[in-house]
């Protein structure tokens, strides 16, 4: 990767922001973490400079809004769902992890669903 | 004087959660550690940061405002971690820490601070800045 390419990665569950950032983090980008659509809109405006927009649910909904409406340079890659998160960070690894992160995707998706499994058991 | 950014050579050296609600300090704090090698787990307020220690996760510092929205505040927080996790170190940040004895609940950095500083001071605690 030439350029580092800034990913502003939002996402309200902080289990789920870490990992994927971590993951993305390891294959060279620079991840800046909110966890909301107000974060997101602090970050920018304070001079983030971000190429990629990440986030799920109905928050990226709102996100891709804002940043189509504000800030259309910026690209938005939405997900539906805990699944597709890590199923499209692995897809923006297209060279794969540079730093020998401590994860592959099948493990980031395991431990993402081992880890909502646990909290959704109450543990 | 060695320049912190060159004192760690493992990179699973220590790991920080990070607990602050203002994203753009958080921000620039946790690329300030992550620079000198540690890894930061970032929380936006004291619920997220027991969230993820309540998930299992478990760093070797908390860094945490006092102030922050959400069911419980970052002395709360601190109140926790000292009772269920009393071997992670504590670090408490606040610009006004009010009447509250802040001491007894971790090493405490007053706001604001200097990033170089607040890196050093976590790398102290951690015991990984040369004597």
């Amino acid at each position: 990767m030439s350029e580092t390419v800034r990913v502003l990665l939002v996402d309200p569950d902080v289990l789920v922001r870490h990992s994927v950032a971590e993951y993305l983090r390891g294959c060279g980008y620079s991840v800046a973490e909110g966890a909301n659509l107000e974060e997101a809109r602090k970050l920018v405006s304070g001079g983030l400079a971000v190429d990629i927009l990440f986030s799920r649910g109905q928050l990226g909904f709102e996100l891709s809004q804002w940043a189509r409406e504000a800030h259309p340079e910026i690209e938005v890659v939405l997900c539906g769902s805990v699944a597709t998160v890590a199923a499209k960070a692995s897809a923006l690894c297209e060279e794969g992890p540079e730093d020998e992160p401590p994860f592959d995707h099948q493990f980031l998706l395991a431990q993402i669903k081992r880890l909502m499994a646990r909290r959704s058991a109450g543990g | 004087m060695v320049p912190a950014k060159q004192l760690i050579d493992d990179p699973l050296a220590g790991e920080v959660l990070l607990v602050e609600d203002e994203p753009v300090i958080r921000m620039m704090l946790a690329e300030e550690l992550r620079s000198v090698g540690l890894r930061v787990v970032e929380a936006s307020n004291a619920d997220e940061a027991w969230s993820f220690l309540q998930a299992g996760g478990r760093p070797d510092l908390v860094v945490s405002d006092i102030a922050m929205p959400g069911s419980m505040d970052g002395a709360e927080l601190m109140n926790r971690v000292m009772t269920v996790y009393p071997l992670i170190k504590r670090i408490i940040t606040s610009a006004n820490p009010g009447a509250r004895n802040i001491f007894e609940l971790g090493v405490y950095l007053p706001k604001p601070y200097r990033l170089e500083a607040a890196t050093k001071l976590a790398l102290d605690i951690l015991g990984l800045n040369p004597a």
